[in-house]
């Protein structure tokens, strides 16, 4: 097992792996900008270096400054957490040539299913359902075959966009020429490439996800799904296990695919694969994250497994100790995003918090990195807490959420625990009874601060 | 709003004045002088601040990180003035924000290098050399001070400034964070 681990994350998630470590006798080192003096994953892990300077690229992405801080503190393995380098099979490499273990999936497999044109190839090649769609676009033509081959409403994406950026849907043939030319455009100038792709435009959408792990020794399992419909702009705010949508079936059936598929990939640690669920309540793979995800304590609540110390588990070369390829999913799990950003217009709301009070009590936790006096900077995203609830079912779930939502005091920026208020009050909400575009129905009249 | 509101006699509340007192610190204003209700206040605050970092924040109860200003009440000549909810100073007699304190010898002007990488600091362009510099060295910009070494790659550190070496932070062979301060310059006024 590994002796010390270095966190190349900060806020929320580099406290959660922190929290891991602890309980596995493992000590830590933390890595922060200027910006994250003050931070709690500095205070708790057992050193801490300084990076950089606020930016991003100058921090929490510059690959050599983190490699030699593993170096000087003889760091053994990284923990890379979510989003900055944890999807960056470049950064992994250079783990693996600095003899630093990177805590996830190998570069070559980053590689195959980070890539959103591989991993659809791949995952049809091995039986699972993909959306109808296209390869990149060479010509007009192509397009126009590829659209009625597909069947219109079609939507147009960036090859390599993400978070929902670069994408339009088209609904006749008059009108997908220059909506493809628009879109090449747009792509060169957002992601330095004009790749284009076509898709099936579902109407009514609905986020469902499935969390694997996979060990070093071959043996690949499925936590069961999350649903993670409630989104805007494709970020999502709201995440639950398991889905009103999957009944024991579905998931069993699902999950055992994605399993052998991923056996066949030669995948390892932890992932999730992700899918789009249309108004049959069919499943078409949409892309694959190599990483652990912000929504994983959704799962940990419904499984009882500690993800992030199985991830270092798996990278120490232990085997996962399941009998079969899942486990039964216990109760219901609700996960809400607190960003710190107006309920309303989402503008970020960066500062000091002045006043703090965490809920608690029965069946809730709180992932944050949050505290009284603590300043939330403008340079990195506004997440700032996970508040999470278990319930013996939906109903108790919701209504733990709404009980916790009521006594988190956050004072000082604007937080989004008025809108997740309004979405637990929610009659559809409530029902299960939403798609993709739910979010439409809170925005105010006028503004645009909800369109999709 | 209305003057009369739950005031005390001398026009200001204690929730007011405690308000004022957060917005100077977040501000970072050292004096503010006001007046309401006939009273004007002045609160400034305390001079030579503690260099070291703030205590380490704890969850639990808020806890002001500097020392605490100290408030005089006067009564003065009345010219009643509205509490907005960000009060603004009528006159202008904040004076500028305190310089940055990041050490004593800042006082005396000196120029810090610090270390722009995270590394193993080497004072020596080799093991058995002479080291690039010692204290009382002149040294001018573009001067190599010494080596960080980061992912076996050995980057020689130039000095920004023109001066004297006054004092080294760190020693040979000794790993260094990003901003770590490495040497004391005493500029020299010409280049």
């Amino acid at each position: 097992m590994f002796k010390k681990i270095l966190v190349a994350n900060r806020g929320e998630i580099a406290l959660r792996v922190i929290c891991a470590c602890k309980e596995l006798g493992i000590e830590t080192v933390a890595v922060y900008s200027e910006a994250d003096q003050h931070s709690l994953h500095v205070r708790f892990a057992d050193q801490a270096i300084c990076i950089g300077p606020a930016r991003s690229a100058e921090s929490y992405l510059n690959v050599a400054s983190i490699i030699s801080a593993a170096e000087i503190t003889n760091a053994e393995a990284i923990h890379p957490g979510y989003g900055f380098l944890s999807e960056s099979a470049h950064f992994a490499d250079v783990c693996r040539t600095s003899q630093i273990t990177f805590i996830g999936p190998t570069p070559e497999a980053m590689r195959l299913m980070g890539d959103k044109n591989s991993a659809r190839k791949k995952m049809s090649e091995l039986g699972i359902p993909v959306l109808p769609g296209s390869g990149v676009l060479q010509s007009e033509e192509e397009a126009l075959e590829a659209a009625s081959r597909i069947g219109y409403p079609v939507m147009v994406k960036a090859a390599a966009g993400g978070g929902g950026r670069g994408m339009r849907a088209v609904e006749s043939a008059k009108d997908l020429p220059r909506a493809v030319a628009t879109a090449q455009e747009e792509a060169k100038a957002a992601f330095g490439v004009p790749d284009v792709y076509l898709e099936k435009y579902v109407a009514s959408p609905r986020h469902i996800e499935f969390q694997v792990l996979a060990d070093e020794h071959g043996k690949v399992v499925h936590l069961g799904e999350r649903e993670c419909t409630i989104q805007r702009r494709h970020q999502k705010l709201v995440e639950e296990s398991p889905s009103t949508q999957v009944d024991a079936e579905l998931r069993r059936e699902t999950g055992h695919r994605v399993v052998e598929a991923l056996k066949q990939v030669g995948y390892t640690n932890a992932g999730t694969v992700e899918f789009i669920m249309d108004e049959d309540r069919k499943l078409y793979f949409l892309e694959m994250n190599t990483r652990i995800q912000v929504e994983h304590p959704v799962t940990e609540m419904v499984t009882g497994f500690d993800l992030v110390k199985i991830q270092i588990q798996i990278a120490a070369g232990l085997p996962i100790n399941l009998p079969g390829e899942t486990v039964n999913l216990r109760g219901h799990a609700l996960e809400c995003r607190i960003t710190a950003e107006n309920p309303e217009t989402f503008a970020p709301s960066a500062g000091k918090i002045t006043g703090f009070n965490a809920p608690g009590g029965t069946g809730v936790r709180l992932d944050t990195a949050a505290y009284a006096e603590a300043v939330v900077p403008p340079y990195y995203d506004s997440l700032i807490a996970k508040l999470v609830v278990h319930g013996a079912n939906r109903d108790e779930a919701i209504s733990r959420m709404r009980r916790a939502l009521d006594m988190f005091i956050i004072e000082g920026i604007s937080t989004s625990v008025p809108l997740h208020q309004k979405i637990m009050a929610d009659a559809d909400f409530r029902a299960g009874n939403f798609d993709t575009h739910y979010l439409l129905r809170f925005a105010r009249n006028g503004t645009r601060a909800l369109e999709l | 709003m209305a003057e009369k509101r739950g005031s005390s006699e001398n026009g200001w509340e204690l929730k007011e004045i405690q308000k004022l007192i957060d917005l100077l610190i977040e501000r970072d204003v050292a004096e503010f002088e006001m007046e309401k209700g006939g009273t004007r206040i002045r609160v400034r605050r305390a001079e030579g601040r503690s260099t070291a970092p703030p205590a380490p924040p704890t969850i639990i109860s808020p806890v002001l990180p500097l020392t605490i200003p100290t408030v005089s009440a006067t009564p003065a000549a009345s010219s009643a003035l509205e509490m907005a909810a960000l009060p603004v100073p009528r006159e202008s007699s904040v004076s500028a924000p305190p310089a940055d304190t990041a050490s004593a010898e800042s006082s005396e002007s000196l120029y810090i290098i610090k270390s722009p990488l995270v590394g193993t600091f080497y004072a020596s362009p080799s093991p058995n050399a002479e080291p690039f510099v010692t204290p009382g060295d002149a040294v001018r910009v573009g001067q190599v001070l010494c080596i960080i070494e980061a992912m076996k790659l050995m980057n020689e550190i130039e000095s920004e400034a023109s001066g004297e070496i006054v004092r080294i932070y760190v020693e040979n062979g000794q790993p260094v964070e990003y901003g770590q301060s490495l040497f004391a310059i005493k500029p020299s006024l010409k280049r």
